[in-house]
């Protein structure tokens, strides 16, 4: 009895491992169907596996993250020097591409301009709030004399009012002691522009005739009556008319074309060209 | 009721082994919680519970993967009973006999599985498998089973006086 049991045992255990040898060579190659039973369990467990595999990956880039934190650290460290080291470089090149740009203008304007032209590095602004001069990197031994003309491409800037052997004093139009015979570009008629004390970057206009034709609009430009300025330079444009309390004149206010504020280079008029022959 | 309890345990397993360790492989090796199971399932009650939870751990992985259907099943079910068979002889209070268990077992499961692959599907290299599959799946096994041991055994303590058996489920 007790050895029919144990013979029976065995029988079953070996008839046992067979089937799961016979199984696993059946299912050791690729097979075209998948059976019930695999098919449930695949399908139960896979939108849970799915959900845990995107939380695992999260995870793990956490862990990650946290692991390498000192190789981020020095990696960002690094970063930040390159990035700083790039902006200078960036700044550098943008600097020297507007110096590019503002030169080409320049010498464009030179090689239109009737006038034979001195150029010149703004080297310092006045001190005083007082006034409105600059000093300019020319001088005597440059062939600059007192009361010439300085210019930009964008149009008049002002006029020499001393000189030393290397640096000239130049008086600008904003000034409120400058004043510039001149000319409303439009009707021809002759004003005089003067720098206005409380408004350091607008002319004031005044009228030399009673019925002046001016608008707003109307571009100011240098008469060349003064016997400083040559004519047909570009001062400014008319932003605003303004009639007297017993509407006979008009006086205007006027935007210049040159921002007196960034003067880096000017030219000076040392005559017209003609004089060169 | 209580079969479908293994069930959902081990397939929790499964699902943890091919989603999260996936992310945590170390030196391309995920650790084999279902060996670790049921190596412990053997420690607490012996080689027949071991065994047919062995068998039907292996099972259901072979049914996940699809290929070679009852390899799995067949290592796990030997380990289990293997392991099983000190069941009496080990202090279980002893965190290291355990730990030293897990390492033991899954290195038999390893060493069956490359023996069993080679049998039936392509050839495994011995020292190449037993180098970079089976000897690091067994380190990894057995942090893991130090880490988990503890509160298993608070488990099965805790429904051992509830006669959570495994011999209610055959």
């Amino acid at each position: 009895m007790f050895q029919g049991v144990r013979f029976k045992r065995i029988l079953v255990s070996i008839i046992f491992i067979l089937i799961l040898i016979v199984s696993i060579h059946v299912t050791s190659h690729e097979r075209e169907e998948v059976t019930f039973l695999e098919r449930i369990i695949r399908d139960t467990i896979s939108p849970l596996q799915s959900l845990l595999n995107s939380t695992g990956a999260r995870v793990s880039d956490y862990f990650n993250t946290v692991i390498h934190v000192k190789k981020i650290k020095e990696e960002n460290l690094h970063l930040t020097k390159e990035v700083s080291q790039l902006l200078a470089e960036n700044n550098e090149l943008r600097r020297a591409q507007k110096e590019n740009e503002r030169l080409r203008r320049m010498l464009g304007f030179k090689e239109e301009t009737p006038y034979q032209l001195l150029p010149a590095k703004v080297i310092a602004r006045d001190p005083s709030n007082w006034t409105d001069t600059i000093i300019i990197g020319v001088g005597e031994k440059d062939g600059v004399k007192k009361n010439m003309a300085v210019v930009t491409e964008l149009g008049l800037v002002g006029h020499i009012i001393s000189v030393t052997n290397y640096t000239a004093r130049v008086l600008l139009l904003i000034d409120s002691r400058s004043a510039v015979g001149a000319r409303l570009e439009r009707s021809r008629d002759l004003v005089i522009v003067e720098g206005l004390e409380e408004e350091e970057t607008h002319f004031w206009m005044k009228p030399l005739i009673r019925d002046v034709d001016v608008k707003e609009g109307d571009r100011v430009v240098s008469s060349g009556l003064g016997g400083i300025y040559p004519g047909e330079l570009l001062i400014g444009e008319v932003i605003q008319v303004k009639t007297d309390e017993y509407n006979v004149t008009k006086h205007a206010l006027i935007k210049p074309f040159v921002n007196f504020m960034k003067l880096e280079e000017v030219f000076v008029i040392i005559g017209p060209l003609e004089e060169e022959f | 009721m209580k079969f479908a309890v293994w069930v959902v345990a081990f397939l929790m397993n499964l699902v943890f082994q091919s989603t999260l360790f996936t992310f945590f492989q170390i030196k391309g090796v995920r650790p084999d919680l279902l060996i670790i199971l049921v190596i412990f399932v053997a420690l607490f009650r012996g080689p027949v519970e071991g065994g047919k939870a062995g068998f039907l751990a292996g099972l259901l992985e072979d049914l996940v993967v699809g290929q070679f259907i009852g390899m799995n099943a067949f290592i796990k079910m030997f380990v289990g009973i293997v392991v099983g068979l000190f069941e009496k002889r080990l202090y279980r209070e002893n965190l290291l006999i355990p730990t030293a268990m897990v390492f033991i077992g899954t290195f038999i499961a390893g060493t069956l599985f490359i023996l069993l692959f080679n049998s039936f599907g392509p050839d495994i290299k011995w020292i190449e498998g037993l180098y970079s599959l089976v000897m690091p799946t067994c380190l990894y096994n057995t942090i893991i089973g130090f880490l988990i041991y503890k509160p298993i055994y608070r488990l099965h303590k805790h429904f051992k006086g509830k006669r959570w058996s495994f011999r209610q489920i055959f």
